[in-house]
């Protein structure tokens, strides 16, 4: 009985302990099954968010460089009428297929996987159509001054993730972007130079007292000294393949973006040789920016703000003579308000160089009167020889002097603008003061133009650097024939806001070989111009006279911001702002299905 | 004897209710929800903004070309 009774305990406590095997086994694989499960789950889920991810980078790629590539040498009928979706494809037909049924679906060729990852993949689509209106209908793609063309779309993006046995679909839904494709901006540098040496065809080093943030390129070859060197925040190309180097004073070319130990310069976002050449040929020549202010080749020497009575009908314009340099006009710009007072002087002379006297107009802009239509007050005085009044007049006419097409402010002289060295005992200081805030202008001259002193924005900001991104005062200082040159007047550690550019001269600092060291140049803007003029000179790690450069991009001119009558090129460009933005600031909406 | 015998069992056999019922496998519900929600931020920042390859710098061996020495001040 004992036995049996032990029997019968022993199988039941066996059959319970095979029972408990069982379900801990059992545990264990399902506990497997449910590890795998999620782990494929996130996998998929990882590789959808993947193909999310490239598929935003592959929109930037083919919107932002192939689709402003593409339309470089394209001519302005090819925009003009075209259907939004019918121009993605006909522009970039390996990428966006034909459109079916209002939407364009565009495969994206996922990236290579880790072979760790076996069997797994995702797919993922972008999808664009025409943006809509509220009421549901289509917005067309539109075109305003047969030059700028506007293409509105929204785009959303699936990616499925797949690993054996799980699928997962994300999606990025509600994107927008507008492309705008217009001529090119010439602004778009903090420096451009066709040729990277003075107009004497001397070499001009980047040094550490040379500072740029934006972008930088030359068709022709840079050059860099010391250790320390220049300090580069942008993008910088050049056509050549090779670079020159100091070297300690035996400069070497070298394809190479140093030249250890001598020569350092520092480069945050690279330094690409072998570049594209930029053609710097402009769209528009200087007799239609004559015609756009206004100008008339009857009359004499003289500041004229073209009228019909009643109301501005140009800009403001300068007469004077080109070969002799004591008419050469002064600029003043200062402010009345967030309104802008523009002071010009000019000498009265006669065929011999002698002056017989002068007239100062002052000229004030108000943006609001007459119902937002604006008002232009000029002052007019006129002093003999010896510097007495001999007459004044005072006028106001409706509008304000932004030209013919109201693009902005425009003040044209056909004759220089101040006086350099080697002008003779002409004293005419040149440009300088504060552009109103509320201003947008450009100051225009066939030959050179001195800028006299600082020339500050009425608004900027120096947080979290020198910028005026948020404001609307703007100045361009643009050369036809001649060169931007700093006065022997201008300060020490000389701020200048204004995108210069010299179309066939240099912008270079007058005297700069026996100026005493000045500091620096502070820009906020950029320098296009054929030549690349010197601010001083160095000798080792020493700076001998002039100043060096700080020039600090204007980010605004990247978009569509210009100064009034501004060239362009004739080469066409696309850009999205909208696209050009941070993932998270593009308001798009992530969902799992 | 018989008494703690019959215990035993009852003990044994509510172990191994217990147990099976405890590791019962659960079911995999399917995923079908749609869930939409603003863009989180462990996928923000990674993008890349298509300009990269312009900037890539040319990876060649420099090639020396050797200039004669500079004499005085030079221009910056």
């Amino acid at each position: 009985m004992k036995k049996a009774t032990i029997l019968i305990l022993t199988c039941m406590v066996s059959i319970v302990l095979l029972v408990g095997v069982a379900v801990y086994l059992s545990s264990l694989t399902s506990e497997k099954v449910i590890t795998e499960r999620e782990r494929g789950l996130i996998q998929a889920v990882n590789l959808a968010e993947a193909g999310l991810n490239q598929s935003v980078a592959v929109l930037k790629e083919k919107i932002l460089v192939d689709l402003n590539n593409a339309v470089k040498n394209k001519k302005a009928n090819y925009f003009q009428g075209k259907d939004s979706l019918t121009f993605l494809h006909d522009i970039l037909p390996d990428f966006f297929p034909s459109a079916a049924a209002g939407e364009i679906r565009a495969a994206v060729t996922p990236i290579s996987l880790n072979a760790n990852i076996p069997d797994a993949s995702f797919a993922a689509t972008i999808v664009i159509r025409k943006q809509k209106y509220a009421d549901g209908n289509d917005i067309e793609a539109s075109s305003s001054a047969g030059s700028v063309f506007n293409f509105p779309y929204e785009f959303s993006i699936e990616a499925t993730g797949s690993v054996p046995g799980v699928d997962k679909t994300l999606r990025f839904l509600n994107g927008k972007f507008e492309v705008v494709v217009q001529r090119n901006n010439f602004a778009r540098f903090a420096l451009f130079t066709n040729h990277h040496m003075s107009p004497a065809g001397e070499r001009v080093w980047f040094t550490e007292k040379t500072r740029f943030y934006g972008p930088v390129h030359t068709n022709g070859q840079f050059s860099f000294a010391n250790n320390p060197g220049a300090d580069f925040g942008g993008e910088v190309s050049q056509h050549l393949q090779k670079a020159y180097f100091y070297n300690n004073g035996w400069p070497v070319q070298l394809d190479s973006d140093k030249n250890e130990p001598y020569d350092l310069p520092t480069f945050s976002q690279g330094f690409l040789r072998k570049a594209s050449e930029i053609n710097l040929e402009s769209s528009i020549t200087t007799n239609d920016l004559r015609q756009k202010v206004g100008y008339q080749s009857s009359g004499g020497s003289g500041i004229y703000i073209p009228n019909n009575g009643t109301s501005v009908t140009g800009g403001i314009y300068i007469k004077g003579s080109s070969s002799k340099h004591k008419d050469n006009a002064t600029i003043a710009l200062s402010t009345s308000g967030s309104n802008p007072v523009y002071t010009i002087r000019q000498n009265t002379i006669t065929s011999a160089d002698n002056i017989t006297g002068s007239v100062t107009k002052t000229i004030t802009v108000d943006y609001t009167a007459n119902g937002g239509a604006g008002s232009t007050n000029i002052v007019s005085v006129t002093r003999n020889a010896s510097g007495e009044i001999t007459s004044t007049t005072n006028q106001t006419f409706q509008g304000v002097p932004d030209g013919t097409e109201h693009k902005g402010i425009l003040i044209y002289s056909d004759d220089h603008i101040g006086c350099k060295t080697g002008d003779g005992t002409c004293t005419n200081a040149g440009v300088s003061g504060t552009v109103a805030a509320s201003s947008q202008l450009t100051i225009s001259s066939e030959r050179d133009i001195v800028i006299s002193d600082h020339i500050r924005y009425q608004e900027y900001s120096t947080s979290p650097s020198l910028n005026a991104n948020d404001y609307t005062n703007l100045l361009g200082i643009l050369s036809w024939g001649g060169d931007v040159i700093i006065g022997t007047s201008a300060s020490s550690n000389l701020d200048i806001h204004a995108v210069i550019m010299a179309v066939h001269g240099a912008f270079f600092v007058d005297n700069y070989r026996y100026r005493a060291p000045s500091g620096d140049v502070n820009l906020l803007g950029g320098v296009i111009s054929d030549t690349y003029g010197a601010f001083g000179t160095f000798s080792g790690s020493q700076q001998i006279s002039g100043y060096g450069r700080n020039f600090i991009y204007d980010g605004r001119m990247y978009s569509e911001m210009n100064p009034p009558y501004y060239p362009t090129t004739t080469e066409f460009g696309a850009n999205a702002q909208e696209l050009a933005q941070d993932l998270d600031k593009m308001g798009l909406i992530w969902q799992q299905q | 004897m018989k008494k703690y015998i019959f215990l035993l069992v009852i003990l044994i056999v509510l172990i191994g209710v217990f147990l099976l019922t405890k590791h019962k496998e659960p079911k995999i519900a399917p995923v079908k929800e749609e869930k939409t929600m603003e863009l989180p931020s462990r996928v923000m920042n990674t993008e890349d903004n298509g300009r990269d390859r312009m900037i890539n710098p040319v990876k060649e061996e420099p090639t020396v070309i050797r200039e004669k020495p500079l004499k005085g001040p030079q221009l910056n």
